[in-house]
C-alpha cells in the first residue's frame, strides 16, 4: 500500500496500528452544537468517526455538513454515503464537494431501506449499488476520472471503505461478496456488530484462507448492550443481527441497574477476543446516542488515547 | 401478464357519480386472468354500482361489455357502438388499455377502474408476484433467471445486502430475498462462481428513465 | 300520546314482510324441508337450489339484492363434507368477498351470509334466515331497507325454482 496517506486513519492502519472508529449520528435538526458536543466525548479516543447518512432512513443533517462540523471539532470524519437517496450524478457531485471540504475517508453503503424510516412514502433511488459506488470512488482516486471518463481537475482521493455482515444469509456467499467489495476498491471494512464470536472467527478464517485479509483492513463491529430488552429487540427485529441465546441470558441474569455494566463487560471481552483474531485490524464501536460509553470502553480496553489529548476540551 | 387490482369502491363510485349512462368495459386478456377486469368482474361491479345508485335514489344505466383486448384497435372497434351510446366509459383494463380507449374515443370520458400494479405471474391460484420492471436490458441470463432489479428491494446488482434473514427480504418477510433465489439456483446449476464477477451500473436509457419508449417494427408496417 | 307513554302502533299495523333469498346446496339441506318453508314462514322467501355451493358467485348474490332481497343466505355443507372437494370453501370465500364489496360501498356488508351448520328442520332453517336478516340489519343500513325496490325476482341464472 502506498506510502502517501490521505488520512490519519489510513496512516494508522498502514503502519500496523490497531484502529478504533466510532459512530456519530447527525441531529434531526440544524443545530451544529449537537455534533460539537458528541465530538467532544469522542475526541481523545478514536482514530476516526463515522458520520451516518440519514441512518435508518430518517431525515437528519446531511453527512457532508456534519463531517465538516466534526473536522472543525478536531476529529477525523469517515463520511458514510448511501445509494438510497441520490443518483450517480448527485453522488459524484457530493464526492467532489466532500473532498473540497477536507473529507478524506468514505464508507460506501446501500443504506437502510426507506420503508423502515420516517418517510416510507419516498422513492428509493438505488441507481447504483454499494459495490458500484466503491468503484466510482476508487476510479476517481486511481485515474482521476468521473464515471463519464472526464478527467477531473483535482479529483478526490479518498480512503475508501465498505461494510460487511458476516452473520447475514446466505453465509457461503458472504465471502464472495466481500471479495467483490475489495475488488471494487474497498481498503477497509467495518463489520456488523459482533456477538457471535464463533461465527465471526469462522468467517475470518475463510477470509484468511482466501488471502483477503492481506488486501483489506478488517475492523470488527462492537456495540455495548444497554439492557436485556435491547438484546432481545436487536436479535428479533434488526435484520442481519446475530445475538446468541447465551448473550441474551447473560444480560437477563443481572439486575436491571447493572445491565448496562454487563453490556460493557461483554463488549470489553469481545474487543479482547477480536485483538487475538488474525486479520482483525481494529474495532468499530457503534454506540449511537451513547457516545460517552465509547471513551470509557476504549479507555478500559486500553486501546488508545490520543497523546496530549485533554478530554472534553 | 400485467397484474392489476380493482380500485377501492368509494373511489370508483365518486368517479362515476356525474354520469347517468355508463359503459363498464372489461378486458379479456391479462386483467381477466388476474381476476380484476374480465366479464365476471364487470358484472359484479355493474351490480354494485346499480345497488349504490338505487340506495341513493339516483338513476344510472349501465352497459356491460368485455372485449378481448383494450390495447389493440381491432378489438377496441367492437366497443364503438357501446361507447357512443354512453356518457362515460369505466375501463377495467390496465393503464395501457385505458389510454388506448381514451385515444380512440376522443369525445367520451374514460375512467380507470383498476390500479395497474405490476408485470408478474400467478405463482399459485390467487397469488401474484412481481417479476419484471420492463427495464429494456434483460440480464436474467446472468442471475439464474431471477430478476434482481424487479425482485430485490434495493435493486442491488452485485449480491445481497446484509438484511436477508432465513432467505426472506428484510423489507417484507413474506417475500423471498431475490439474491437468495439467485444463489440457490446458481449453486444448483454449478455456476455460483460467475457471481464473483463485477456487474457495472446499468444504462438506464433502455428504461423509461430516458422518456417514454417507442418500438417500431418496420417489417410489420404496411 | 301522553308524555312518557308507550308509542302505540296503529291498529292496522302489520309487520312488513321481509324479503330474503336463500341459496342452498342440495347436499347440505333436505330440499323437501326447504320447500315446506316457502310461502309458509311469514318471509318473502325466494329459493335458489344448487347442486353444489361452488356454483354460487358474487354476481348472483348481488343480483338477488338488486331484485329486492334485503339479505341473502347461503347454506353449504359443513367443512370437509363437500361432495365435490371444496365447493363450500369457494362459496364462503365468495360470500366473504361480496360482503366486503357491499361494506366498502356502504351498502351493508352483513347483507350476505353463509351457514355451514347441519340444519335439519324447518325451524332450524327459519332461525338461520332470521339470523341472516338481523345480521343484515346490524351492518349499518336501516333495518328492513331494501336496496332495490324492483319487483323481487331472484335472478340467479340456472338454479331458480319456478
Amino acid at each position: 500500500m502506498s506510502g502517501e496517506y490521505v488520512s490519519k486513519l489510513e496512516k494508522k492502519l498502514s503502519s500496523g496500528g490497531f484502529a478504533v472508529t466510532a459512530e456519530l449520528g447527525p441531529p434531526r435538526g440544524a443545530n451544529e452544537n449537537v455534533i460539537a458536543e458528541k465530538a467532544k466525548l469522542l475526541s481523545c479516543w478514536v482514530d476516526g468517526v463515522n458520520i451516518t447518512d440519514n441512518q435508518t432512513a430518517i431525515v437528519r443533517m446531511s453527512s457532508i455538513a456534519a463531517c465538516v462540523h466534526v473536522l472543525e471539532a478536531g476529529l477525523e470524519p469517515i463520511m458514510q454515503m448511501v445509494t438510497r437517496d441520490r443518483n450517480r450524478i448527485a453522488l459524484q457531485s457530493d464526492l467532489l464537494g466532500a473532498y473540497s471540504l477536507g473529507i478524506r475517508n468514505i464508507l460506501c453503503l446501500s443504506g437502510d431501506h426507506h420503508v423502515f424510516g420516517s418517510q416510507p412514502d419516498a422513492l428509493g433511488v438505488f441507481d447504483v449499488d454499494s459495490i458500484q459506488l466503491l468503484r466510482i470512488v476508487d476510479e476517481m482516486r486511481r485515474s482521476g476520472r468521473d464515471m463519464s471518463g472526464y478527467q477531473l481537475d483535482t479529483p478526490p482521493r479518498m480512503f475508501v471503505g465498505a461494510a460487511a455482515n458476516p452473520f447475514a444469509d446466505p453465509f457461503d456467499y458472504r465471502v464472495i461478496r466481500l471479495a467483490k467489495k475489495i475488488d471494487a476498491g474497498a481498503r477497509f471494512i467495518q463489520t456488523q456488530c459482533i456477538y457471535n464470536l464463533e461465527r465471526f472467527r469462522g468467517w475470518m478464517s475463510r477470509l484468511c484462507q482466501e488471502g483477503l485479509t492481506e488486501k483489506v483492513y478488517i475492523l470488527g463491529g462492537v456495540t455495548p448492550l444497554k439492557s436485556a430488552g435491547m438484546a432481545k429487540y436487536m436479535a428479533q427485529k434488526v435484520a442481519g443481527m446475530d445475538i446468541p441465546e447465551a448473550v441474551i441470558r447473560r444480560m437477563e441474569g443481572v439486575p436491571r441497574e447493572k445491565a448496562a455494566r454487563e453490556g460493557v463487560k461483554i463488549a470489553l471481552e469481545t474487543i479482547h477476543e477480536l485483538q487475538t483474531i488474525a486479520g482483525v485490524r481494529g474495532v468499530h464501536i457503534m454506540a449511537i446516542e451513547n457516545e460517552q460509553a465509547v471513551g470509557a470502553l476504549v479507555e478500559e480496553a486500553r486501546l488508545m488515547k490520543i497523546p496530549g489529548c485533554l478530554e472534553g476540551e | 401478464m400485467i397484474v392489476a387490482e380493482q380500485k377501492p369502491l368509494p373511489e370508483i363510485i365518486e368517479m362515476v357519480s356525474p354520469f347517468k349512462k355508463l359503459l363498464i368495459l372489461g378486458c379479456g386478456t391479462c386483467v381477466k386472468t388476474c381476476f380484476a377486469g374480465g366479464e365476471e368482474e364487470v358484472a359484479v361491479l355493474a351490480s354494485i354500482l346499480r345497488l349504490d345508485a338505487r340506495h341513493k335514489g339516483k338513476d344510472i344505466q349501465i352497459t356491460e361489455l368485455t372485449i378481448e383486448r383494450q390495447c389493440e384497435n381491432e378489438f377496441i372497434q367492437e366497443a364503438s357502438e357501446a361507447v357512443s351510446a354512453n356518457d362515460a366509459v369505466l375501463s377495467l383494463a390496465c393503464g395501457a388499455g385505458v389510454q388506448d380507449i381514451a385515444r380512440r374515443f376522443k369525445n367520451t370520458p374514460v375512467l380507470p377502474g383498476l390500479n395497474t400494479t405490476f408485470v408478474g405471474v400467478m405463482e399459485s391460484r390467487g397469488l401474484f408476484t412481481e417479476e419484471c420492471l420492463c427495464c429494456g436490458d434483460c440480464r436474467l441470463g446472468m442471475t439464474g433467471g431471477v430478476c434482481v432489479l424487479a425482485r430485490c428491494a434495493k435493486k442491488l446488482s452485485n449480491g445481497p445486502c446484509g438484511g436477508s434473514r432465513n432467505g426472506k427480504c428484510e423489507v417484507n418477510p413474506e417475500i423471498d430475498c431475490a439474491w437468495q433465489l439467485v444463489i440457490d439456483r446458481m449453486t444448483c446449476l454449478g455456476t455460483l462462481d460467475s457471481l464473483r464477477q463485477y456487474c457495472p451500473p446499468r444504462d438506464w436509457r433502455s428504461s423509461n428513465s430516458a422518456g417514454p419508449r417507442k418500438l417500431l417494427r418496420e417489417d410489420m408496417v404496411i | 300520546m301522553q308524555r312518557g307513554g308507550r308509542l302505540k302502533m296503529p291498529e292496522n299495523y302489520k309487520e312488513p314482510i321481509r324479503a330474503i333469498a336463500l341459496f342452498y346446496c342440495v347436499n347440505a339441506v333436505d330440499r323437501q324441508v326447504v320447500k315446506k318453508l316457502e310461502g309458509n314462514c311469514q318471509l318473502d322467501l325466494r329459493l335458489v337450489k344448487m347442486p353444489c355451493s361452488s356454483m354460487v358467485k358474487e354476481v348472483f348474490l348481488l343480483r338477488a339484492l338488486e331484485a329486492g332481497a334485503e339479505a341473502v343466505l347461503v347454506l353449504v355443507c359443513p367443512k370437509g363434507h363437500c361432495q365435490f372437494a371444496d365447493g363450500n370453501i369457494r362459496a364462503s370465500k365468495r360470500v366473504e368477498r361480496t360482503g366486503k364489496l357491499l361494506g366498502e360501498a356502504g351498502l351493508g356488508g352483513g347483507r350476505v351470509s353463509i351457514n355451514d351448520a347441519k340444519l335439519e328442520t324447518e325451524e332450524e332453517i327459519l332461525l338461520a334466515l332470521r339470523q341472516a336478516l338481523s345480521q343484515a340489519d346490524a351492518s349499518g343500513i336501516a333495518a328492513g331497507s331494501k336496496i332495490s325496490n324492483k319487483e323481487y325476482i331472484p335472478s340467479s341464472a340456472d338454479g331458480v325454482e319456478k
